[in-house]
């Protein structure tokens, strides 16, 4: 969607047209998913982030500053809640005595229906798992998300450099993981 | 191997200057087992994109859902007030109370009180009528009123019955005030005062 287009609807909608947010959304809910879902690991989670996106969306659209980008705010918004969830989630490990597998999300309840695709993105959301958080992030961002690492330094607030170090250490690690796996 | 490695990465993510994606892709060109290599590399990282069947009708629930969720959380003003007026109340009457409570707080204006309570003459008789007993505390010093209160069963009987023979409200309040001690008198405010009768809550 054009900049200057996602700008008129929010401006539209901030003049009271509803519609205008709907389409903003329509345009934007499979990406806050899908980066959601290869953050955190599973749909239930994955889904109560984007629902939040969307709640926060609606509620502080009046605040975006009409000089930067839509797409990067709206990352922004969806990576502070995923690595808010995967915070608590370490929390909860911490301080829980059940076994960290029990935590995790079971599967039952999924967008993903086809056994081989689910099999395929367990394989994934594993091998994310194991990578640091920092490198989790850029990782996920760039690799699946294909954004620039000016828009993920945006996101993220780290600097390109650093950036381009970590999704090379991330990408190594996970072509490793891949190989192991074959 | 892990040297290949490096550089293919970097190649796919568009980080070799143009020099040394030229030359990298002169030598894909040259060399085979290279090009077998980067191929195999390539398939295999890619693989983690590769698409996957969703149920598209999740994301038609997606925003009905989240509106649902805004509706629920948007500030209900009527339920507001509702909960916040009984703490403007409380926070009223706070602020207020100390001022309407003057009169009892100057024990010794007897003048003055006296004049107030009698204003309103029903005020009067639910604040007497829902008086205490008489006890060591209240020592009845006038004896014609002792005389009415040896006949009655309470002192409010016993004030009644004497306004009703000898004075108006006005005088009898005054008398009887009057006749009170410092500390009777105190002790009848702070009762009337903690059972909110003279100002008519009870």
């Amino acid at each position: 969607m054009e900049k200057d287009l996602e700008y008129e609807l929010i401006k539209k909608f901030l003049k009271g047209n509803e519609e205008a947010f709907n389409r903003l959304i329509l345009n934007y809910q499979k990406l806050i998913y899908w980066h959601a879902r290869r953050m955190v690991g599973n749909h239930l989670d994955a889904d109560e982030i984007t629902q939040q996106v969307i709640i926060v969306l609606y509620k502080k659209l009046h605040s975006f500053k009409f000089n930067s980008s839509v797409k990067t705010w709206i990352y922004k918004i969806t990576q502070t809640r995923c690595l808010n969830l995967i915070r608590k989630r370490k929390l909860r490990k911490f301080f829980s005595l059940e076994n960290s597998e029990a935590i995790n999300f079971s599967g039952n309840d999924d967008i993903v229906t086809n056994y081989e695709d689910k099999e395929k993105l367990e394989r994934v959301n594993k091998i994310l798992e194991l990578l640091p958080l920092k490198q989790r992030e850029v990782f996920v961002l760039r690799h699946f998300q294909n954004l620039s690492y000016e828009e993920i330094s945006e996101i993220t607030g780290k600097s390109v450099g650093g950036l381009k170090a970590n999704y090379f250490h991330a990408s190594k690690k996970v072509f490793r993981m891949i190989k192991k796996d074959e | 191997m892990n040297k290949n490695i490096e550089l293919f990465i970097k190649y796919l993510d568009k980080q070799l200057t143009l020099t040394e994606r030229e030359k990298f892709e002169a030598e894909l060109s040259n060399d085979v087992d290279l090009e077998k290599e980067f191929k195999q590399f390539s398939e295999l990282y890619n693989s983690t994109k590769n698409n996957v069947d969703v149920d598209e009708r999740y994301f038609s629930t997606l925003l009905p859902n989240a509106k649902i969720r805004i509706e629920k959380s948007k500030p209900n003003y009527f339920g507001k007030i509702v909960y916040a007026l009984p703490v403007v109340i409380i926070i009223m009457y706070l602020i207020i109370s100390p001022f309407t409570n003057k009169k009892f707080n100057e024990k010794y204006n007897f003048e003055e009180f006296t004049e107030e309570f009698v204003l309103d003459e029903n005020l009067a008789i639910s604040a007497l009528s829902n008086a205490f007993e008489p006890t060591e505390n209240y020592t009845i010093e006038d004896l014609e009123l002792l005389e009415f209160y040896e006949k009655s069963s309470t002192i409010d009987e016993a004030f009644f019955d004497y306004v009703e023979e000898n004075l108006s409200f006005y005088d009898i309040d005054k008398y009887i005030l009057a006749e009170l001690t410092e500390n009777e008198y105190v002790n009848l405010l702070e009762e009337l005062e903690s059972n909110k009768i003279y100002r008519g809550i009870k």
